[in-house]
């Protein structure tokens, strides 16, 4: 199984950090990497993805203005050095929240919720898109 | 089909060999400076010492940026928001200390109006990351000269 996610860190080390736990799992395909809100949403208006890592204090727009702005609900897993954004992130529902710097294996353990979840909505999205409904009363 | 999965063995093997290795020499063979938690790194890293050649060169690449943003903020809330983007690199080079000190000013600056009351603990902050910086600088250099040896 492959999951495609995005990166929006903008802390470089934490980015680099992350590309690497994805690579080392072999089942997470990373399709870009964002260092604002702005791009990112800009991505992913264009692309479908499964997952982003989204850290929450970046420049300009935070992490949470990201998901207001998502029009498709691909999973989301946090990750930031501040655990008072805990509440946000349960109200947001989102699937894990990492604290910088955490292990491979609470990545991997990160990972593992998402695999063991319900197909993303994303998917749901996809398919949505295919097809437009449109009703008439016009007859021929 | 047979080829692939006799090269996916060796590959396996190899790296488990090499990690094995690593981690038999890794107790006595790289001292690291004591403000850095040995401990920590092998834990983010798993004893992987080119990997760790490779945080410490990106964080160095981009600490002095982080640091001059931190300098020229020029209200609490530009400081707080300085200091929490560099506060994690710290923890990802195995230096808690430091990033402790980052959390606490981090959380003054919320509660002050201006920047004059932080002037002082932000350039002991400074300061301090001046100090971590010389650390990583010279066991980064250490790492170079200790992973070269050992390829």
């Amino acid at each position: 199984m492959s999951i495609s996610c995005i990166i929006v860190e903008d802390l470089i080390v934490a980015a680099d950090y992350l590309k690497k736990c994805c690579e080392k799992s072999g089942e997470i395909e990373v399709k870009a990497h964002f260092t604002n809100v702005k791009e990112a949403v800009s991505f992913l208006n264009e692309n479908t993805v499964d997952l982003i890592f989204l850290d929450v204090e970046m420049p300009g727009d935070d992490g949470f203005t990201l998901l207001d702005q998502l029009v498709y609900s691909p999973k989301v897993i946090l990750t930031t050095s501040k655990t008072e954004y805990a509440y946000n992130a349960f109200e947001y529902h989102v699937t894990d929240f990492l604290k910088k710097p955490y292990t491979y294996q609470r990545f991997q353990e990160a990972i593992n919720k998402i695999s063991l979840t319900t197909p993303d909505d994303s998917k749901r999205k996809e398919n949505n898109d295919d097809h437009i409904y449109i009703k008439t009363d016009a007859t021929e | 089909m047979i080829s692939s999965k006799i090269i996916i063995n060796l590959h396996i093997t190899k790296n488990y060999v090499s990690y094995f290795m690593t981690d038999q020499s890794s107790a006595n063979s790289f001292d690291f400076n004591p403000l850095i938690h040995a401990e920590i790194l092998n834990s983010l890293y798993e004893n992987d010492y080119q990997y760790i050649e490779e945080i410490f060169n990106t964080a160095l690449t981009h600490l002095d940026a982080d640091v001059e943003t931190m300098r020229s903020a020029a209200d609490p809330e530009s400081l707080r928001k300085a200091v929490h983007k560099i506060k994690p690199t710290f923890g990802f080079l195995g230096m808690p200390d430091i990033e402790q000190q980052c959390k606490q000013f981090e959380d003054r600056c919320k509660t002050s109006q201006s920047i004059e009351p932080l002037a002082a603990d932000r350039d002991a902050l400074l300061q301090a990351i001046k100090e971590a910086k010389t650390v990583i600088e010279q066991d980064h250099q250490k790492l170079i000269i200790y992973n070269k040896a050992q390829a």
